[in-house]
């Protein structure tokens, strides 16, 4: 069985990701990867569980240790964070308005619009948020995270995008969804019969 | 699908809904699509929950909002559809 070490430390979402992937698919069986934040600990979990393998993570000097054991699957080419479920379809939203205009109706139409999903007869297989439009899973709007919550209980998949919570400085404000990367936002379009941009 | 029931102030132009919206945070009014069922209005309407109705209702009557420019419903919905009755302001 190899052992493998990768210090990941300071490389941004979504390469420790994909580091950790190339060294699993290459039949590392003890892989311990490095990073300095906890967005990145949760998205290799993910791959962990998606590949079949145990996962164990901690504190270590500077950031985190996540640690891989066990030999993985031969995953699929690209890691889920669940099975998909149906094509059905995903919504992706890339700004915290909809359209371009006065931004105070954009947001409004937004938030009417979470709502007329959440209400609808087939909810989407997931909602992605990028950018600007993941302020609306880090705000602190009752109306949104009522409606994002209905769209879980319903089996949505609310991922938001890692990156840019970290660059809005919002990471600790998360309140629902699943922080995520690009690997995982862009297999969810992929798997999806559609995707709605709003 | 559960019962609900709620109120829904429905306006005729998005202007005077976003103006309400500002007034009516403190009833926890949510911003949602105009029901089908009430067609004769702008497609934004704040609906507020059933016991905040008249607070609601004398934070309108008190604003500067022409009255004209906006309508109150109590909704009902169920397995049966909606209903919606238009109630005094």
């Amino acid at each position: 069985m190899k052992i493998m070490q990768i210090d990941a430390m300071g490389k941004a979402c979504p390469q420790p990701v994909i580091l950790a992937k190339k060294a699993l698919d290459g039949g590392s069986g003890d892989l311990t990867v490095l990073v300095d934040n906890q967005a990145a600990v949760e998205n290799l979990t993910r791959l962990g569980n998606s590949m079949d393998v145990g996962v164990e993570s901690g504190t270590a000097e500077g950031g985190f240790y996540v640690h891989f054991i066990g030999e993985a699957k031969q995953a699929e080419p690209q890691a889920a964070p669940r099975a998909a479920k149906g094509n059905g379809y995903a919504v992706f939203i890339g700004k915290d308005t909809v359209g371009d205009g006065e931004r105070e109706l954009g947001y409004n139409l937004l938030k009417m619009a979470i709502y007329t999903f959440a209400q609808s007869d087939e909810v989407p297989a997931s909602v992605l948020f990028m950018n600007s439009g993941v302020r609306l899973p880090a705000g602190d709007e009752a109306q949104v995270m009522e409606n994002l919550q209905i769209l879980i209980d319903r089996g949505t998949d609310v991922l938001v995008c890692g990156t840019c919570l970290n660059y809005y400085h919002l990471s600790e404000q998360l309140k629902i969804g699943i922080a995520s990367n690009m690997y995982d936002i862009i297999s969810a379009m992929q798997r999806a019969d559609k995707v709605i941009t709003l | 699908m559960t019962k609900r029931s709620y109120g829904l102030f429905a306006f005729d132009s998005p202007h005077a809904a976003i103006a309400a919206q500002r007034l009516l945070v403190e009833v926890d009014a949510a911003v949602m699509p105009t029901l089908r069922a009430i067609s004769a209005s702008c497609g934004m309407s704040l609906r507020v929950a059933n016991e905040q109705i008249e607070r609601a209702r004398r934070i309108m009557a008190a604003s500067d909002i022409d009255p004209v420019l906006y309508r109150l419903y109590a909704v009902e919905q169920d397995d049966d559809g909606t209903r919606c009755s238009l109630l005094e302001k």
